[in-house]
């Protein structure tokens, strides 16, 4: 259960913005239990409602039908045009200025760090460098001095943006 | 841990990382038995009148193709894809493992099998003395009867196979499993050579098979597609073999190149000069390929069009890999050049795949290849592109990652004992090789007229000096196992380090275009807790 709300919570976080505000009802439903399986995302209320409800006797089941656990919350979401785990290119709004020392570009993370791959502002301006972007200490880009920053997912506190 | 685990860990293993380590033990264990063979091929070849088999010339025909059999399918071929490709590739683009994990486990055991078919082949009845070609009739049943010649048949079968399957996990891996944020444009050189090196697989091995196959009925099941009594073809044979055989010496190759780009950026301290352009280079170096194959025939009687035509398509292969010379140079031009042992194999590749290229291109020429057909100066040539580009490129990828993967590092000086020995071995071993063709010494004999003890003993000298370099550097690795940890663990700083360039703000020292040196050492099994992300 916490592992899946801080999953959406997370995958909120760094989508776009119209899709948050969708999102903050469909994490809003998770408070509630019922074991009835879901078939729409405004439905899912857990992990024991993401369960696939399996082909009728005789028949190929379909994705819909069988998927089970996180892969049904991801089809489930794709159903609604919601990009669950934001597998998409990162978009950045807020980063269309470069990051510096005071005003770090913000990455989220499950760890302490994140590796991060700069390559320019705009995106696209020089050869990707890679690099460790911490929680305590900035990741610096040694092409164009972009300064980055992790903050920890799940932690208690909100995102230090905005 | 205990034996049921590791017998979990290493025989059932779907971990990239721990296949590739086994591809790299059983490439090294092939390459020593190569290297036995080759021994004994130059100790026959050392003087004439047959000095080390007694005129047992089809006992020498069975070494030189286990030789090129074991060289080829399992040393360069496994080490390059399956242990760099399956350890790097995933690693650079930020993937936690293949795509396939399981296929991937298939890959490596049908090898295994295929290892000893080849090994069986060469030791059962009077072996298969029909050189790695395979050329019919040479194989068909009357010349080779008994099972020798359908055991290396389906030894080739079996590493086709294995090779197939790969290739499909490293198209999807590529295509699939590139991290949150990396377009196709910011995939590294080397991933993009294994990309290559497995479409040209995908494409180039079923005709092998298919050739192959119909080997196998002509011999066994009375058909006569490559027979001339029952209407066949022998040449038929040849342009399915080298349908696939061109291709394959740039699958050879290929992985070399991505190995060589990404030392030649380390020891320069820059980004690889004109990216882009390297990797429309391989692509095109790639589908070229499939067009010159009859190359390896103009001594088979093609009319003067079909042999213009191959002429001209093979020398256009030039022009993308010079592009590769070239952007090397540029990459290096300029650089801060750490003159340490990688950059030492990587400049050597550089070199000495140039003068193997340059014969390419004289044998290229229908009219030349005429006389230079079948003799030592295709020796010559293809040595210099496998024995000192494909293997030089094995050892500078050792140097280069191998601190990286084991988190042992290995005696520098030793290594540079290595590089030297190696050098100088090869070289002595295989540029002679280019006078004893000029002179028309054909290949694959093993008594010749006493005009050419001179060369042939200073290449049998030059050989000696090569298998010395290959026990140091067994050596080296040994050493590395087992002092590796009080070498310090210089991964980073052997190759980066001190940086002129760079800050030292970061959390870990590693700023630079790879996301394989970001990761700890060695690399977790599942390195990427959070993924990498590129902004
Ligand atoms: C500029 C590039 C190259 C050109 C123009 C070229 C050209 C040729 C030609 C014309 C032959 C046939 C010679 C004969 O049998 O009479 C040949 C043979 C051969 N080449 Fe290359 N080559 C090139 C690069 C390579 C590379 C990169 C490799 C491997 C890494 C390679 C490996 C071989 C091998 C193994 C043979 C001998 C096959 C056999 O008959 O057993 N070549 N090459
Ligand atoms: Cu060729
Ligand atoms: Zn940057």
């Amino acid at each position: 259960m916490f592992a899946l709300r801080r999953s959406l919570l997370s995958a909120g976080r760094i989508a776009r913005p119209q899709q948050v505000a969708r999102f903050s009802s469909a994490s809003a439903l998770l408070q509630h239990k019922a074991v009835k399986p879901a078939e729409k995302l405004s439905e899912v209320t857990g992990p024991e409602s993401l369960i696939g409800t399996s082909a009728a006797p005789g028949t190929v089941p379909t994705d819909l039908e069988q998927e089970t656990g996180l892969a049904r919350l991801e089809l489930l979401g794709k159903m609604d045009g919601i990009d669950i785990f934001d597998l998409g290119p990162v978009i950045r709004p807020q980063h269309s200025v470069k990051g510096t020392p005071d005003d770090p570009i913000w990455v989220p993370t499950y760890d302490n760090s994140r590796i991060v791959g700069c390559s320019g502002t705009p995106h696209g301006s020089h050869e990707v460098q890679w690099f460790h972007a911490g929680v305590d200490k900035v990741g610096r880009c040694d092409e164009c001095g972009a300064v980055y920053r992790a903050y920890e997912l799940g932690a208690d506190e909100e995102a230090p943006h905005h | 841990m205990s034996l049921k685990l590791n017998i979990q860990r290493w025989l059932f293993s779907t971990n990239a990382k721990d296949i590739a380590v086994l591809y790299f033990i059983f490439a090294l264990f092939s390459a020593m038995i190569g290297t036995g063979l080759s021994a004994i091929i130059r100790l026959e070849l050392a003087n004439t009148g047959s000095p080390f088999l007694h005129g047992n010339t089809q006992a020498f025909n069975v070494v030189i193709t286990a030789h090129a059999i074991l060289m080829i399918f399992f040393f360069v071929m496994p080490a390059l894809v399956g242990g760099f490709g399956n350890y790097l590739m995933p690693l650079m683009l930020g993937a936690s493992d293949m795509a396939f994990a399981r296929l991937n486990n298939i890959s490596f055991w049908l090898l295994v099998p295929s290892l000893i078919l080849i090994l069986t082949s060469a030791l059962v009845e009077a072996g298969a003395g029909t050189g790695w070609t395979v050329y019919f009739p040479l194989a068909g049943i009357q010349s080779h009867s008994g099972p020798a010649v359908d055991l290396a048949i389906f030894s080739l079968h079996l590493s086709g196979f294995s090779s197939l399957l790969g290739a499909i996990n490293f198209i999807t891996t590529f295509i699939n499993m590139r991290t949150i944020g990396m377009k196709y444009e910011n995939v590294p050189l080397f991933a993009w050579a294994v990309l290559f090196t497995a479409i040209l697989l995908l494409l180039s091995l079923p005709v092998l098979a298919a050739g192959l196959t119909m080997g196998i009925f002509d011999r066994n099941f009375n058909t006569s597609f490559f027979e001339y009594a029952g209407g066949g073809d022998a040449v038929l044979y040849q342009h399915l073999f080298y349908w696939w055989n061109h291709p394959e010496v740039y699958i050879l190759i290929i992985p070399g190149f991505g190995i060589i780009s990404h030392a030649v950026s380390a020891i320069a301290s820059k980004p690889v000069f004109g990216v882009q352009g390297m990797i429309y280079a391989m692509w095109s170096i790639g589908l070229l390929g499939f067009c010159v194959w009859s190359h390896h025939m103009f001594a088979v009687g093609l009319d003067s069009d079909t042999r213009a035509y191959f002429t001209s398509a093979t020398m256009v292969i030039a022009v993308p890999t010079s592009i590769k010379i070239f952007s090397w140079l540029a990459t290096l031009y300029g650089g801060t050049i750490r003159l340490n042992v990688t950059a030492l194999f990587a400049l050597g590749f550089i070199f000495l795949f140039t003068i193997g290229g340059l014969t390419g291109v004289v044998l290229a020429n229908s009219a030349l290849d005429i006389p230079f057909h079948d003799s030592y100066y295709v020796v010559a040539h293809f040595h210099y592109v496998l024995s000192m580009g494909a293997v030089f490129s094995i050892f500078c990828g050792w140097y280069l990652w191998s601190p990286k993967i084991l988190g042992l590092h290995y005696n520098e000086r030793l290594s540079h004992i290595h590089f030297w020995l190696m050098f100088i071995g090869v070289n002595v071993t295989f540029f002679p090789m280019h006078f004893l063709g000029l002179q028309g010494m054909p290949r694959r004999i093993n008594d010749y007229p006493d005009a050419f003890i001179g060369w042939n003993q200073v290449a049998s000298l030059g050989s000696i000096i090569s298998i010395v370099a290959s026990i140091v550097f067994i050596y080296v690795v040994y050493d590395q196992l087992t002092n590796g940890l009080h070498q310090g663990n210089k991964a980073l700083d052997s190759q980066f380090k001190p940086s002129f360039m760079g800050t030292n703000l970061n959390v870990e020292g590693y700023t630079g275009p790879t996301l394989e040196w970001t990761v700890s050492t060695p690399p977790s099994l599942h390195a990427f807790n959070t993924p990498a992300v590129l902004y």
